[in-house]
């Protein structure tokens, strides 16, 4: 458990980010948490994978995911929205986003996109 | 004018008073011959000028760039006069209540005459396509005869109305009437009316009002959405957290080494969020319950005017003829008017569908009501009505009878009224028709 892959959850809901904490570490993961994206950008370097909210105070999910992308491209992106419109998921889809999740989902699916992103068995 | 020759005649018979008898009978002799040859030429000169001035009138008549139609309302004058001795004076209410006395009379108005220009504008082949009575022109679905009625009723000295009226081709034309009304039951015998075609000023008049209602209705649809998607961000939030602390309390009791903290944790955190979630579920409500009503004070009769206006189209092609009736000096409602005028909408064309494949005539009546405290506007058609088994299910959601019907018509009309502190309600006798009616609160009440 000590040697699984860093995952960075970027959400402005504190409540969404203790759930996802407690089951990422449950499959095994690592867990870094940030309330916004500046955060992210300012202290996420160590991570495997990143997955964001869309909408947050800020800079929002989609603007982060393009920093990402220009900083470091190789970094696996999950976006995650409450608002899980077209125009949102195409936008996010043609920035590169690895998956695109509407909250709520489960479980099993977001451990799904974590193995694909990082190869890990969790 | 026949002042003239008396004058002359007693001038000189003031001179011929100091003359002897013998004279004066020979001059009074000479005085009548002259009167009556001087009257005589005066009757003539007369008769000839009267001559002269009716051809000049017709010519007018006749030639002016204006559609002109003389017409005989007699019936209509004695019918007033009738009503009015057996005391009924409100001619709205009477003939509401009893439109086919209405359609008697408009069959007893004769249309004596009418101009070049009416032929021309009408398209009709001559004048004879247009003589005769005035119920072959003016179709059943007009519903502008009776207020002609209460104008004469009311003794105004003009009156003029937007109506519309059948060419002969059978296509319809809007049109402005516009007439002097008589004084007198003499006067009723020949009215001039001028009509000017408005069929494309009431078209656009037609196309405004849906805009102006589309473009309010496109906003609150922008609004709903907004709030919406608003208020499914705020319970999506915690039901998200709720389905992942959930998940993640089995995973990490089904461990090998089942970790009770964290699953504990979890639990507690799922209890944390469904407490949230209602939280946002119980401020929406006491949001949108208290939040004040778009729209202030309006007056219910020019909403349902205005509603009536944006059907007016639809409710001609359904052949209904619309009579109106609201209660005088009435107060005030605290609505929203577009919601309001939308389920005025949504029962007028319910009523005029109703009645659309009947063959008589399909009278819509439409009152407007004050009882106690509050407003009651009734929609009553003259259709097949409704069975006893269905009446019951009728604002029922996703409930129709109509082929391709969504079914949400009155289950919306029903909410919005309810929503405004309304009660609605439906009467029904099959083969007689049915009533729609709602009432919403008076202002202070």
């Amino acid at each position: 458990m000590a040697g699984g892959p860093i995952i960075a959850v970027v959400d402005d809901d504190a409540a969404i980010r203790t759930a996802l904490s407690r089951l990422l570490r449950s499959l095994d993961y690592r867990v870094r948490l940030f309330a916004s994206a500046e955060a992210f950008l300012a202290d996420g370097d160590e991570v495997d994978c990143l997955v964001t909210d869309v909408q947050m105070p800020g800079m929002n999910g989609l603007e982060l995911q393009r920093a990402v992308r220009r900083s470091r491209p190789e970094l696996p992106v999950i976006i995650i929205t409450a608002f899980p419109e077209a125009a949102i998921r195409e936008q996010a889809v043609a920035a590169g986003a690895r998956h695109f999740l509407s909250k709520p989902f489960a479980a099993e699916t977001i451990a799904q996109c974590l193995r694909e992103a990082t190869g890990h068995a969790g | 004018m026949l002042v003239a020759p008396s004058l002359a005649g007693g001038v000189a018979l003031t001179a011929a008073a100091t003359l002897p008898p013998s004279w004066m009978a020979a001059l009074l002799a000479i005085i009548g011959l002259g009167c009556l040859a001087g009257g005589a030429t005066l009757a003539l000169r007369l008769a000839d000028r009267q001559a002269e001035s009716e051809a000049r009138s017709h010519a007018v008549f006749e030639r002016a760039g204006i559609s002109m139609w003389r017409e005989d309302w007699t019936a209509v004058g004695h019918a007033i006069i009738a009503l009015k001795q057996a005391g009924i004076h409100d001619m709205q209410a009477h003939f509401t209540a009893h439109p086919d006395e209405a359609r008697r009379l408009r069959q007893q108005v004769v249309i004596r005459d009418v101009n070049a220009f009416t032929v021309q504008m009408m398209g009709a082949p001559g004048k004879q396509a247009f003589l005769g009575t005035l119920d072959r022109i003016l179709p059943d679905t007009d519903n502008t005869f009776i207020q002609w009625i209460i104008a004469f009723a009311n003794d105004a000295p003009f009156y003029r109305s937007e109506a519309h009226i059948t060419r002969p081709d059978g296509s319809v034309l809007d049109t402005l009437f516009v007439a002097a009304l008589p004084d007198s039951i003499d006067g009723f015998r020949d009215i001039i009316v001028t009509s000017i075609d408005i069929t494309s000023f009431k078209a656009a008049q037609a196309r405004l009002v849906a805009a102006e209602t589309e473009v309010a209705r496109a906003a609150r649809i922008s609004t709903i959405g907004a709030l919406t998607a608003g208020i499914a961000h705020e319970v999506n939030s915690p039901l998200s957290a709720i389905v992942t602390n959930a998940e993640a309390c089995l995973r990490w009791l089904r461990r090998p080494q089942p970790d009770l903290a964290e699953a504990e944790a979890a639990a507690a955190d799922v209890i944390a969020d469904a407490t949230r979630a209602r939280d946002v579920v119980a401020r929406t409500r006491a949001f949108l319950s208290n939040s004040p009503r778009r729209g202030g004070p309006i007056d219910l009769a020019e909403t349902v005017r205005n509603a009536m206006l944006l059907v007016e189209r639809e409710l001609r092609d359904l052949g209904a003829s619309v009579h109106f009736d609201a209660d005088e000096d009435l107060p005030h409602i605290v609505a929203d008017p577009i919601q309001i005028q939308q389920v005025v909408v949504n029962l007028l064309l319910n009523g005029a569908q109703a009645m659309q494949d009947m063959p008589g005539p399909r009278d819509l009546t439409v009152t407007l009501r004050k009882d106690d405290e509050s407003m009651r506007l009734a929609v009553h058609d003259r259709g097949v009505g409704i069975a006893p088994e269905i009446l019951p299910r009728v604002f029922d959601p996703f409930y129709s009878t109509k082929p391709g019907g969504m079914g949400m018509g009155l289950a919306i009309c029903r909410n919005c009224v309810e929503a405004h502190g309304g009660r609605m309600g439906v009467a029904s006798t099959p083969g007689a028709g049915t009533t729609f009616q709602f009432s919403l609160p008076a202002q202070g009440a």
